[in-house]
């Protein structure tokens, strides 16, 4: 149909040079231009070597690692609970893309007024018996580990992480497993050679995409982080506000680093959903026969 | 296929142990959604002393403060509602051509610009934004709501044009020749036959990138820091003042274009559908 003429290669990048204009100019120019900023006067060096950085890094670790995988196991299990009875349910797509649709500031201020110390939980504690006085109740919020930006990761990506992986539950995967059962397999051989196979990768895709968002999202930590140590949004953010013009090539640097951590899951990212789609491919041809 | 399955009666029947799956699903719905009535009962709540399970006394103090002038909420509404409609117009822009040429075209490059449109998904805009600050500041886009629009399309765009690229893809080629033999062109061509089908993608795309926008902080923050005029900007101070009621007045006004969305455009699309507009 479309010839290959130099005419119609033309036509071709002219429609897609606003795209490339957006993304290339404006976020990859950015990412270009974050790097110069970032590089001499040994602004890595120096990063590295702080340890309120060293330990920040720890923490943003330790919250991307933690909140994806308390996500995606929490959303994988609801998914298969929903896909079992109720996997159609107008009221129940409802409630679980009404989380998914708020921003996120919201949900951490959720946590603040059920997890302070003094909050809905701590109120609870203390009605059966447990924290006499708010001081009494471990501090969830603010607390070193980050067990309230867990927490509000959480409260608001499990249902994400049922969104993604519910159609394949419910979908080609079902329809073949019972084909599967019906020629005899037990539920057992169903899941561990149809459900399985194509649920891993939904799941881990899913994992990695909110290990990079927890890893590099700036709001959750801002309202319900403490001070020290500090996630590395916060970190990046402050130290560019800084009017201590060294800490600039610092900002950026550690900019930098997130860029490049969330670049390496994307690829990942990439290559999962790439293994996604041969298996669903594999297993439409294996229905159509 | 639903001949396929058992009617959900006998499903129901045959199967006791799904009454324990029932309940897990709905306390684990429950649990998602217990977080919001707190917020609601906090948010018109005049006193409500440690260690009480409910409020001593109901009020509407913190909605009187934050719908007053003195708190410039609705100013910020209005501004984040009118700044979220131009960046969802121009991701749409952006997004209509490009999205055709990925879905129907194969071109050495292709690759590369498929893996550009992934990475923002992934990685933050602000490190772009905390780069791009300099070059803002000499084209006067800094302290400017046209600069942060721009910087609003790096991370919504990818959604739209995923959505616009789904929908080329399964819209096929056939029925643009089809109307082509029958002497449509051009815009004839796009606005009476291309549009329409694109319509329930553009919505899908568009309410991703509109709430997307509205909720933007840091972005907005960096670009815009000094002015404070989007709502999310104007709330966090709210969040923030230790004044419980305030607080959750505030989240739930945050949270209203994302509920406005969920209820109404979705209605809307529904009805559109229900009207034929395939036909």
């Amino acid at each position: 149909m479309s010839r290959a003429t130099d005419g119609s290669a033309m036509k071709r990048w002219l429609a897609l040079a606003p795209l490339l204009g957006v993304l290339g100019g404006l976020f990859g120019g950015g990412l270009v231009l974050a790097a110069a900023q970032s590089l001499g006067a040994g602004a890595y060096a120096r990063l590295l070597a702080d340890p309120a950085f060293r330990d920040g890094l720890a923490l943003t670790l330790r919250v991307s690692v933690l909140s994806a995988a308390v996500a995606t196991a929490g959303g994988t299990l609801l998914a298969a609970a929903i896909a079992r009875v109720a996997g159609r349910s107008r009221v129940v797509a409802f409630l679980l893309r009404a989380p998914l649709s708020l921003p996120h500031m919201v949900v951490a201020a959720m946590m603040l007024l059920a997890f302070s110390n003094s909050g809905m939980l701590a109120r609870l504690a203390h009605a059966f018996g447990g924290a006499a006085e708010p001081a009494d109740f471990p501090d969830l919020v603010y607390d070193r580990f980050g067990v309230g930006i867990i927490g509000a990761y959480a409260l608001k990506e499990i249902p994400f992480v049922t969104v993604l992986v519910l159609p394949v539950l419910t979908g080609a995967a079902q329809r073949l497993a019972e084909a599967a059962a019906t020629l005899g397999a037990s539920p057992r051989q169903a899941f561990r050679r149809v459900t399985w196979p194509l649920l891993w990768p939904a799941a881990a895709a899913a994992a990695t995409i909110l290990f990079a968002y927890a890893f590099g999202a700036f709001e959750v930590p801002y309202v319900v982080g403490r001070t020290y140590p500090k996630m590395m949004p916060v970190l990046a953010y402050q130290k560019f506000l800084s009017i201590d013009a060294g800490d600039r090539p610092e900002a950026l640097a550690a900019g930098l680093m997130i860029a490049a951590v969330t670049t390496a899951a994307a690829l990942v990212y990439a290559a999962l959903l790439g293994v996604q789609a041969r298996r669903l491919a594999a297993v439409r041809a294996g229905l159509d026969e | 296929m639903s001949e396929a399955r058992p009617s959900r009666a006998r499903r129901l029947l045959a199967a006791p142990p799904h009454l324990a799956v029932r309940l897990f699903v709905a306390a684990a719905l429950a649990g998602l959604a217990a977080p919001f009535l707190p917020l609601l009962v906090w948010s018109f709540t005049r006193r409500w002393p440690w260690p009480d399970l409910l409020p001593s006394a109901l009020g509407t103090s913190a909605w009187a403060y934050v719908l007053s002038p003195a708190s410039q909420v609705l100013p910020a509404l209005l501004t984040s509602l009118v700044l979220a409609a131009g960046v969802t117009l121009a991701a749409a822009l952006v997004g209509l051509p490009a999205s055709r040429v990925l879905a129907r075209e194969n071109f050495r490059g292709k690759k590369a610009v498929e893996l550009l449109t992934l990475l923002p998904l992934m990685v933050p805009a602000y490190v772009s934004a905390m780069g791009l600050q300099q070059v803002f500041l000499r084209l006067d886009l800094q302290d400017s709501l046209w600069g942060v629009g721009l910087a609003h399309l790096l991370p919504t765009v990818p959604y739209m044009l995923r959505a616009l690229t789904a929908a080329y893809a399964t819209l096929g080629e056939r029925l643009d020749d089809q109307a082509r033999t029958l002497g449509a062109g051009g815009a004839q061509l796009f606005w009476r036959v291309t549009f329409p089908r694109l319509l329930p993608a553009l919505t899908a795309g568009g309410i991703f990138v509109f709430l997307a926008s509205t909720g933007q902080y840091l972005l907005t923050l960096l670009l815009d820091g000094g002015h404070a005029r989007t709502l999310p900007l104007v709330l966090y101070p709210l969040l923030m003042s230790g004044d419980r009621a305030l607080a959750a007045a505030a989240s739930l006004l945050l949270a209203l274009p994302s509920l406005l969305c969920l209820w109404l455009v979705e209605g809307a699309v529904r009805r559109l559908y229900a009207g034929g507009l395939g036909s």
